[in-house]
């Protein structure tokens, strides 16, 4: 087995490729919804992969990969969220509490009774990345991580209050494309 | 309104559960390998090589060119001076293509010394000037340009 920081050799860079067709989906699905934007996740995604390589010969096979993979993923799309988009304050505390609920497909038509599912589905996808990352991330964390409210204040570094107003809030601005 | 936001969470979490998930972009893969996983040198274009590598092969292809200058008048005239054994001891009916190839490497032998002898070290030098110089361009347009593009 090589040493921590080694890079592997040929045979394990068979293994590695295989790793990679695994876990591709799961890794850029966390990065995607969590930034909203693919030409990023795909950059934090192969970060992720770039670390997973490095740690190659400790990873390799431990059944602890998806989420040792998903917490890697999470704190780079966070770091990625707060040192490129500087002119958003991430989770301060100073937002204002009153402000009106976000909607984040007010541009868009009102949903059609007649919508299929599949419309629906993507409208709701669409209005999901739409949303404020103060309130998309902690959705996304609670919604498709399972991650608790008190992790995700914790992740965040905000107060569990605030974690579960965002939320509310995002939930709100999607309500309109719920089935 | 505990009702109506246990309520919406519900609701949200059905239909957020019922979105498909995303799948990486088709040359995802292809990206991460090629980035992560450093091709064999051997697969790889010269200019990318580490100096030492780089050294080495103009050394050996220096080496080899000049081996081949130096040898190819001797193995002509052992070639040109053995036909005529395998002609003697041969099968009679080798003999007429026997003395076929010999003539041919007579010609061949001429053309050399006439032709391409006076001006073999001349090509050669100036073959390994033009290749050490491509090298140092493209040695410092990965430096200046295209490495600093990928490094961002």
């Amino acid at each position: 087995m090589a040493a921590r920081g080694d890079p592997p050799g040929p045979p394990e860079a068979a293994a590695f490729d295989a790793f990679v067709r695994e876990y591709q989906d799961m890794v850029y699905g966390v990065a995607v919804r969590l930034l909203a934007n693919e030409a990023e996740a795909e950059d934090v995604s192969q970060t992720v992969f770039m670390r997973a390589y490095e740690h190659f010969a400790d990873v390799q096979g431990q059944p602890r990969v998806p989420g040792w993979l998903k917490t890697v993923t999470t704190h780079l799309c966070l770091n990625h969220l707060e040192r490129y988009r500087a002119r958003w304050r991430l989770f301060s505390e100073l937002d204002a509490a009153d402000a009106p609920v976000m909607d984040a497909a007010s541009g868009a038509p009102d949903p059609e009774a007649t919508l299929d599912a599949v419309e629906r589905r993507a409208r709701l996808e669409q209005a999901l990345g739409q949303l404020p990352p103060h309130q998309r991330v902690p959705l996304v964390l609670f919604h498709f991580e399972q991650q608790s409210y008190d992790d995700i204040a914790r992740l965040l570094g905000v107060s569990v209050g605030k974690v579960k107003t965002d939320m509310h809030r995002g939930r709100l601005a999607l309500r309109r494309w719920l089935s | 309104m505990t009702m109506e936001h246990d309520e919406l969470e519900r609701a949200v979490q059905r239909a957020l559960a019922d979105l498909p998930a995303p799948r990486a972009p088709r040359g995802f893969h292809a990206r991460v390998m090629s980035v992560v996983v450093p091709a064999p040198v051997v697969g790889r274009p010269w200019f990318t090589w580490s100096w030492p590598m780089q050294a080495a092969a103009l050394l050996l292809v220096a080496g080899l060119g000049a081996g081949g200058a130096w040898a190819w008048p001797v193995l002509m005239a052992s070639l040109g001076a053995m036909v005529p054994d395998q002609v003697h001891t041969g099968v009679g009916y080798v003999s007429g293509a026997a003395e076929t190839t010999g003539a041919l490497m007579r010609v061949m032998e001429l053309t050399w010394s006439a032709v391409v002898a006076p001006i073999a070290k001349l090509v050669l030098l100036l073959t390994a000037m033009l290749c050490t110089a491509c090298a140092v361009c493209l040695a410092a347009l990965s430096r200046v340009a295209l490495g600093g593009a990928s490094q961002s």
